[in-house]
């Protein structure tokens, strides 16, 4: 049974946590999702000449992403009073935005929140997201680049990842199996270029070093903080940027792609969906390991808490493990037999599932083998 | 398992499993070569260039510290591959499936194994034979005749800690609940106990304890367990696993102090020497103080002790490589086990990566092999010969380790000189090389039926006149980088950075964490020297650092409060504790200190310290992202 609805994700700055979680738990909204995060600033400039060369160091803040899912219906309730929570159009305070997915689940549906109250759509839209997987300790030199040109503020979360690793047997440890998973939202006419940017700074076309796949943003308002500094004029840089956004309506006048030179590699972009597996920690291996028989190698798992606003008992244990497949279209229903096969959605794994559309994915393709 | 292996496996050749496994061992051995080198490199040219003595069995020293920076990269990796999965696996099953009961029990059973285990308790006995019976009697039972309950009431004191430590996991209340008042209890018991002639001297020995306890098999056991633990756990909503290394750092300090309350009527006052050798003591009070071995308990017996030499030979290394291995053993298999048996036969669960954890085990085993053999040969070398020569900047020592006998010596050849007060003192010349040198003439050393005369080199002081202020302050300086590039190559500290970079996702780096640790321990080296020197009570530090602390607590973040509180439990280990302690004694025997204890306390108490300053300064920067638009704005 597939059933369409909206995944909302929220990043915000650690210490405004509380305040989206109270008013999740007044709103009604049983589950959520959250996981420990980062963002990336420039930090203030040095002394004098100490920073001749403009060397901006980065700091991290400390976020928690927060997912929820809901009916599409409620979707623009949820961001409006997520915004209104956390003062989202303060520059800093966080980002929020939707997706669209496909649940596959028999019997999960009070995990869906949906809300009587609807409001009228806000943020922007033609925003597509970039979803990146690299080796731990890559991700930081990345964001400096985005953020010194201004491309978007991106999160940092940590995860590990399976794939060529768990076929070495005990070699396998000399692997490093922890990634970091970094996700951006831009404006969906640059996408092409700053994927294209993304690939070739993280040297994604070499073996071994993560993929990387857009996706679909419905609505969303974004986090505009790029640096520590503070504002020499009236108003920061981040503000007027955030403000100019929200008298726009949109974000199609920061668009860049003119100032990108345009690579002239050719790309092997493929095309698949994300299987987002949801369940207890410490059985997402058996789950992966099973799939591998239908040729689901690779996955990045990454560990969040199935947290729940106490309104009712909790139907779930906390701690979970989220697995990020990239399948092509035509094998998921012969995934999801093998998931039935399981008994993943059962009390064994407590196993939500759902399906995102990947317009577009990147990874390294060795000449004899075009496995996904 | 549903796991097909050999269906799936990949096929590797030897070559191609080379290419994987050299630049793995390469990249993990650098990381460890890293964090030694920096206390290496220090004790060696501080001894070669300030004290100016050449180090003794250089070649055996260096032999060692590669051994400690081999078994460092072994141990580590078998932590991280074996013990750490297997307490966060335990952590996430234990409140699923069993009831309270369960849990605290198990949690006492870990916490006293873990510290049973741990092989840095050991260096406390190791300083017991160094305390005289009548100057501090109580000190003298709980090392020596006493020592076995000493360690039980460790364990006992850590396991407990490990509970309480779970159940506010469990039920989400703030560390600063428990912290306060054990705090507040602990300094109120050591202020009772300073006014006590005999718990006095053990207020040291106690609060050391406590720095001890937590080293590296406990500490990645317990913080992997809590971290289980609290991901699991529905009412703690921040998710921090941290504060039950402190926790278990201050409750054996109370288990020592409640021991030493217990037995404090049973020894005699501290007295004098004479007093004790001629009636001070009773029969009974006698037996229990010196056990069997009371008749045979002379006075010159003390002396011998105190000279620790240890002069190693290669012949050596097969009985300190079993004992390292003994050592080893007994840290890692029965705790594993038992870990093993409890998850597989209790809880009935299955570990994801089985043989990834066997591997593990047999890592940490090997790897703490080779680094108790290192320990023994490299570092614990290095440190004593520095340590014990460190007085001479201030003071004029004797060069025990480089006495020389002087063969067919002729009395006749010494002579008469006259000092600056007009008083006679005898010299002969002794031509080394092509070098005479005058060499002051003591009749102790002459022994007229072998006529060999026991010449034993005289150092310093280097810097200017005996005890002058800036030997003094040397020796200070000497306790600061000592104790930071020690506390580099600490590896519980490695073990708590990485479990804190994990879970804070990178935003507070294991770097920054190590760096801030280093710097207080350096600190507190420092203050611990200066105590010794100035002869300062322990509470007089502790009391007004720990009053502090609590303040400082109430304007931190609970974030940064637990792992301050942690990494000060963390920071005294298998490294810093030997080479601190070492230096101690070579201070403590100088100048006359009944006990060395105390340095340690100190090292563990300034890193929170500084762990929370720095706390307070990145969560400056993490308010100005939030709050410099802000203002603007209104």
């Amino acid at each position: 049974m597939k059933r369409k609805t909206s995944r909302i994700t929220t990043i915000v700055h650690r210490d405004l946590t509380e305040s989206v979680v109270t008013s999740l738990k007044n709103q009604g909204v049983l589950y959520y999702q959250i996981e420990a995060g980062r963002y990336p600033v420039l930090a203030k400039r040095g002394l004098w000449f100490f920073d001749f060369y403009q060397n901006h160091a980065i700091i991290d803040m400390p976020v928690s992403i927060l997912e929820i899912i809901c009916e599409e219906s409620s979707e623009n309730f949820l961001i409006s009073m997520i915004r209104d929570a956390a003062e989202l159009n303060i520059p800093g305070h966080g980002s929020v935005y939707s997706e669209s997915i496909e649940l596959i689940s028999a019997n999960q549906n009070f995990y869906i929140h949906s809300s009587k109250e609807i409001k009228k759509p806000i943020g922007f839209t033609g925003l597509t997201g970039i979803f990146c997987v690299l080796p731990r300790g890559s991700a930081e030199p990345i964001a400096k680049l985005l953020l010194q040109n201004g491309i978007a503020v991106p999160t940092i979360s940590y995860g590990t990842g399976t794939g060529l690793r768990d076929r070495l047997g005990l070699l396998r440890i000399t692997i490093p199996k922890e990634k970091e998973i970094l996700k951006l939202i831009v404006h969906s006419s640059d996408i092409e270029h700053v994927l294209d940017f993304m690939i070739e700074v993280g040297r994604l076309d070499l073996p071994g070093r993560g993929f990387i796949f857009e996706f679909p943003v419905g609505h969303g308002l974004l986090n505009t903080k790029v640096s520590l500094e503070g504002p020499k004029q009236a108003a920061s840089m981040d503000q007027i940027i955030s403000a100019l956004d929200q008298l726009y309506g949109n974000m199609e006048w920061r668009k860049k792609s003119n100032q990108f030179r345009i690579s002239l590699r050719h790309r092997n972009y493929f095309e698949g969906v994300n299987l987002v597996l949801n369940c207890k920690e410490e059985s997402m291996e058996f789950v992966t390991s099973a799939l591998r028989k239908v040729g689901v190698t690779s996955s990045t798992i990454s560990l969040k808490r199935m947290a729940h606003t106490g309104n009712t008992d909790s139907m779930f244990t906390p701690a979970r493990e989220v697995a990020n497949l990239l399948i092509p279209k035509k094998n998921l229903p012969e995934v999801i037999e093998v998931l039935n096969e399981l008994e993943f959605f059962d009390e064994k794994f407590e196993g939500i599932a759902y399906t995102m559309e990947i317009p577009r994915a990147f990874s390294y393709q060795s000449k004899k083998s075009n496995q996904k | 398992m549903a796991r097909n292996e050999k269906e799936e496996a990949i096929h590797i050749g030897f070559r191609e499993a080379l290419a994987l496994i050299l630049p793995y061992l390469q990249k993990k051995i650098w990381n460890q070569f890293k964090s030694v080198i920096w206390i290496v490199l220090y004790l060696s040219v501080f001894q070669l260039l300030v004290l100016r003595i050449p180090i003794k069995e250089a070649g055996i020293i260096s032999f060692g510290i590669c051994a400690v920076i081999l078994g460092l990269t072994f141990f580590l990796e078998g932590l991280f591959l074996g013990l750490m999965p297997l307490g966060e696996a335990l952590g996430l099953k234990l409140p699923q499936k069993l009831g309270m009961f369960s849990i605290l029990i198990f949690s006492v059973l870990l916490g006293m194994g873990a510290t049973l285990a741990e092989p840095a308790i050991a260096i406390l006995k190791a300083c017991g034979s160094k305390v005289a019976p009548w100057d501090a009697p109580l000190l003298y039972y709980l090392l020596n005749g006493g020592s076995d309950t000493l360690y039980l009431s460790i364990a006992i004191g850590v396991g407990i800690s490990v509970v309480i430590g779970m159940f506010r996991f469990l039920y989400g209340f703030s560390l600063s609940k428990i912290l306060v008042p054990s705090v507040l209890l602990l300094l109120a018991v050591s202020i009772y106990a300073f006014f006590d002639e005999n718990l006095q001297h053990i207020s040291g020995l106690a609060w050391d304890s406590g720095a001890v306890t937590t080293g590296p098999v406990t500490v990645p056991l317990v913080v992997a367990l809590g971290i289980g633990i609290s991901k699991v756990s529905e009412k703690n909503e921040q998710s921090s696993a941290y504060g039950v290394v402190t926790l278990a750092s201050l409750f054996p300090i109370l288990a020592v102090f409640l021991v030493g309350i217990y037995f404090s009527n049973k020894v005699p006052k501290p007295m004098t020497e004479m007093e004790f050798f001629k009636h001070g003591i009773h029969t009974e009070q006698s037996n229990f103080l010196l056990g069997n071995n009371a008749k045979q308990y002379k006075r010159q017996t003390l002396e011998s002790k105190t000279q620790f030499k240890q002069n190693t030979t290669f012949k050596e290394f097969p009985t300190k490589m079993v004992v390292a291995f003994q050592l080893a053993l007994r840290a890692i298999l029965p705790l594993s086990i038992f870990l093993i048996l409890f998850l597989y036969f209790i809880l009935k669960e299955k570990i994801a990566y089985p043989e990834e954890v066997q591997l593990g085990i047999v890592f940490s085993i090997l790897g703490l092999t080779i680094f108790n053999f290192g320990i023994m040969f490299g570092l614990n070398q290095l440190g004593d010969q520095v340590g014990g020569k460190l007085p001479s900047t201030f003071r004029s020592i004797e060069l025990t380790d480089s006495i020389k006998f002087i063969k067919n010596f002729n009395p006749k050849s010494v002579y008469t000189a006259v000092n600056e007060e007009g008083k006679e003192e005898k010299f002969f010349y002794l031509k080394e090389r092509k070098l005479y040198s005058g060499i002051p003439y003591h009749e102790e050393n002459w022994n007229p039926t072998n006529k060999v005369y026991e010449y034993i080199p005289i150092h310093g002081p280097i810097f200017g006149k005996e005890d002058n202020l800036l030997g003094y302050v040397i020796v200070l300086a000497f306790a600061f980088v000592l104790g930071y590039s020690a506390t580099l190559a600490e590896p519980a500290l490695s073990a708590l950075g990485n479990a804190v970079e994990e879970t804070t996702v990178g935003t507070f780096r294991k770097s920054l964490l190590i760096q801030s640790v280093a710097i207080g321990v350096g600190f507190g080296t420092l203050t611990g020297i200066l105590k010794i020197v100035l002869e300062i009570p322990l509470i007089w530090i502790l009391v007004p650092i720990y009053i502090f602390l609590l303040i400082l607590n109430t304007v931190s973040k609970s974030e940064f409060i637990e792992i301050a509180w942690d990494s000060a439990g963390v920071t005294t280990g298998p490294i810093t504790v030997p080479l601190i302690i070492a230096m101690g004694l070579g201070i403590g025997n100088q100048l006359g200190t009944i006990d060395g204890f105390g340095i340690l306390a100190c090292a563990s108490a300034f890193p929170i310290l500084s762990v929370l300053i720095m706390g307070i300064i990145v969560e400056n920067s993490r308010k100005l992202s939030l709050n410099d638009s802000e203002s603007k704005t209104k």
